[in-house]
């Protein structure tokens, strides 16, 4: 097989297991498939590291040890230690054992195929009729470098978009997708949500897109900025999604603050907490119990999802923006424990 | 056809098989014996443990198949198993295939058997057989048929009588039936020689020939062999054309198309888990991957296998 073909099947299939597009990964997974053919000195590989190709060509037939599952392992044994002991990044060292895989897996398809289950001397090919197997530089074998080439494209853009699961997801546009992307990226990422549906409360349509906050029930809390909306097909939403998709946005660090209040006014710990984080999104959420419930009074829209709500002296707070609760709790004491939940968009 | 035949001299029992004696006279050789003391061939033998084995079992009156595959070097085996008995000083046959009567007739020849009756008339067919097998009652001779599995059926149940009798027998056979002479003996199969010993034997090749192959070339080349010495000598001489197939003809090629439907399969199993999990993402990765390996898999089923013949 020759060498173009080689580099394109290591670093295409590199990008579409890794669900990568980086220079550096594809290069890595493109070279890593050249390595097998170390055991001949006139191969690419074998002429950058002749004293190792002189050592195993006057000792093995060409595609055997180095064509095998031993091999790999071998490699494996070699790079995963160094990615545990921090020497080299772990997708690093996944492109190579995949790029080594794929270099000699192509081989199966050859004329010559390759002692795959070395030790053992069967030489595998496929298919079994050896007319039918790729030459060397024959037109069959540009076929299939054609071939790679349209589907490394289709990775690479694919791969530059998110992946392969995001995509799929956007084509599926199910909640399952959201959650799916939102429990991957959503620690060091915003999450932005494409809803197309309509508003529970008069049925306008809506099309928009807006910042994930968290997942609520079967259905998700977004926002636009300014408010907070529910999403999904439950009874409580605020808009009913028919659509629903998502994407990773910006890079986004999200930490998490807890707050006990023991019969103290709740407004210090608040706007310390808004002092200490300029900037930074900031969700509270939990249950405090009022001294003084009576003077509160909430005023409720029914176009937003009910972030504050009070039951008696029981004040619930549901991923309430602190810039909404503060005005509100100024003058409250209080007893209990909220969870702030602190978003720094980078 | 080749055919050498030493007698020693007459067997003590006929009936009970006994350790053969070499007979150290050279005066006593018949005429179809070379005049000169029996000489080794030159050149190297990477079966030495065979041949060491196969000669003790022939001294020791039993008979034996030798089976492996074509070009597996039985034939050259055979001949170093006759050199090394014949330098003990015994008396050996290696029959080459022909029809029976040929063989019969050769054998006749050989063991100075009269093929013609009394009248002057030819012996038949059986008459040759009995001949022989009343020759080879009194007299301590080691048979080596080679191609053995071309030996006809009557033959091969000559030869079965006369294992019976306790004659010696060394039968060289490419993939024999399970059945009659064959299915009466011990086997010894060759196992195809280790790489290290089929790269000896093309650098050899190599030199006899006086090409200047590098160290790549035999890597390259050994590839075809599958250690098969005459498939090893034949890719050396291929190169020495400026032929070069891709393929070899060695039978360790194993065709994985079973390997990708099995691959398929484990996709297959996946969609089952993303729907037990409920995974719409997985189960359509899982689903499309499973039914375009599955069908790659059977595409790959359906195309003609390798023919046996030989052609482009």
């Amino acid at each position: 097989m020759m060498t173009l073909t080689h580099l394109i099947i290591g670093s295409t299939s590199t990008s579409l297991l890794l669900g990568t597009a980086d220079p550096v990964i594809l290069l890595t997974g493109a070279i890593a498939s050249l390595m097998p053919d170390v055991d001949i000195s006139v191969s690419p590989a074998g002429r950058l590291l002749f004293p190792i190709s002189r050592f195993l060509e006057s000792r093995f037939p060409h595609r055997s040890a180095t064509h095998s599952l031993v091999a790999s392992l071998v490699i494996a044994c070699v790079d995963y230690p160094l990615a545990a002991a921090g020497y080299i990044p772990l997708e690093l060292a996944h492109a190579i054992n995949i790029g080594y895989f794929t270099g000699y897996f192509a081989d199966v398809f050859t004329k010559s195929g390759i002692e795959m289950f070395y030790p053992s001397p069967v030489r595998c090919v496929c298919p079994g009729n050896r007319n039918l197997r790729l030459s060397t530089g024959s037109a069959p074998e540009y076929a299939v470098l054609g071939v790679f080439i349209a589907i490394a494209f289709v990775a690479l853009s694919i791969n530059m978009k998110g992946g392969l699961t995001v995509e799929l997801n956007r084509f599926l546009a199910t909640p399952t997708g959201i959650e799916q992307i939102y429990n991957t990226k959503g620690s060091d990422n915003l999450i932005m949500v494409s809803v197309e549906g309509v508003r529970a409360i008069d049925r306008q349509p809506v099309k928009a897109e807006y910042q994930l906050v968290q997942s609520h029930g079967l259905g998700f809390l977004v926002t636009d900025g300014q408010k907070i909306y529910k999403a999904g097909t439950e009874p409580d939403v605020q808009i009913i999604s028919q659509r629903i998709t998502g994407r990773t946005g910006q890079k986004a660090k999200t930490l998490i603050k807890t707050i006990s209040i023991n019969d103290e006014a709740i407004a210090p710990y608040l706007e310390n907490l808004q002092a200490s984080n300029i900037d930074a999104q900031i969700y509270l959420s939990g249950q405090l119990q009022l001294d003084d419930a009576e003077d509160l009074q909430i005023a409720t829209d029914p176009q937003q999802f009910k972030t504050i709500s009070k039951q008696q002296a029981t004040l619930t707070l549901d991923a309430a923006l602190l810039n909404q609760a503060l005005p509100l709790l100024v003058e409250q004491w209080a007893t209990g424990q909220i969870t702030a939940r602190i978003v720094y968009v980078q | 056809m080749t055919l050498w035949l030493l007698i020693p001299g007459k067997k003590q029992q006929h009936e009970q098989p006994s350790a053969p004696t070499p007979t150290p006279e050279p005066d006593q050789f018949d005429h179809h014996q070379s005049e000169s003391q029996p000489q080794p061939r030159p050149g190297k033998l990477y079966r030495e443990a065979e041949r060491q084995r196969i000669v003790a079992a022939l001294l020791a009156s039993s008979s034996i198949l030798m089976a492996g595959e074509e070009g597996s070097g039985k034939t050259v085996l055979g001949e170093a198993v006759a050199d090394d008995l014949r330098l003990q000083g015994f008396e050996v046959a290696f029959i080459e295939p022909a029809t029976p009567k040929q063989i019969l007739l050769e054998l006749a020849l050989q063991l100075g058997v009269e093929t013609t009756t009394l009248e002057g008339k030819p012996l038949t067919i059986d008459g040759l057989k009995k001949a022989i097998a009343n020759y080879l009652r009194t007299n301590t001779v080691f048979l080596i048929f080679d191609d053995a599995h071309v030996l006809n059926p009557q033959l091969r149940t000559w030869l079965k009588l006369l294992k019976r009798q306790g004659q010696p027998l060394l039968l060289i056979a490419t993939d024999p039936p399970r059945t009659d002479v064959f299915l009466n003996m011990s086997a010894l199969i060759l196992k195809p020689l280790s790489e290290y010993m089929i790269r000896d034997l093309m650098e050899k090749t190599a030199l006899e020939k006086s090409i200047p192959f590098k160290p790549s070339d035999f890597a390259r080349l050994q590839q075809r062999a599958g250690g098969n010495p005459m498939l090893a000598q034949r890719c050396v001489e291929e190169e020495y054309l400026g032929l070069d197939p891709e393929t070899g003809d060695h039978g360790r090629y194993f065709d994985i198309t079973p390997l990708i439907l099995l691959l398929g399969a484990v996709f297959i199993v996946i969609r089952f888990i993303a729907l037990g999990t409920s995974n719409p993402t997985l189960y359509i990765l899982a689903g499309s991957i499973g039914a375009l390996t599955l069908m790659i898999g059977k595409i790959l089923r359906a195309m003609p296998g390798d023919g046996k013949r030989i052609k482009a």
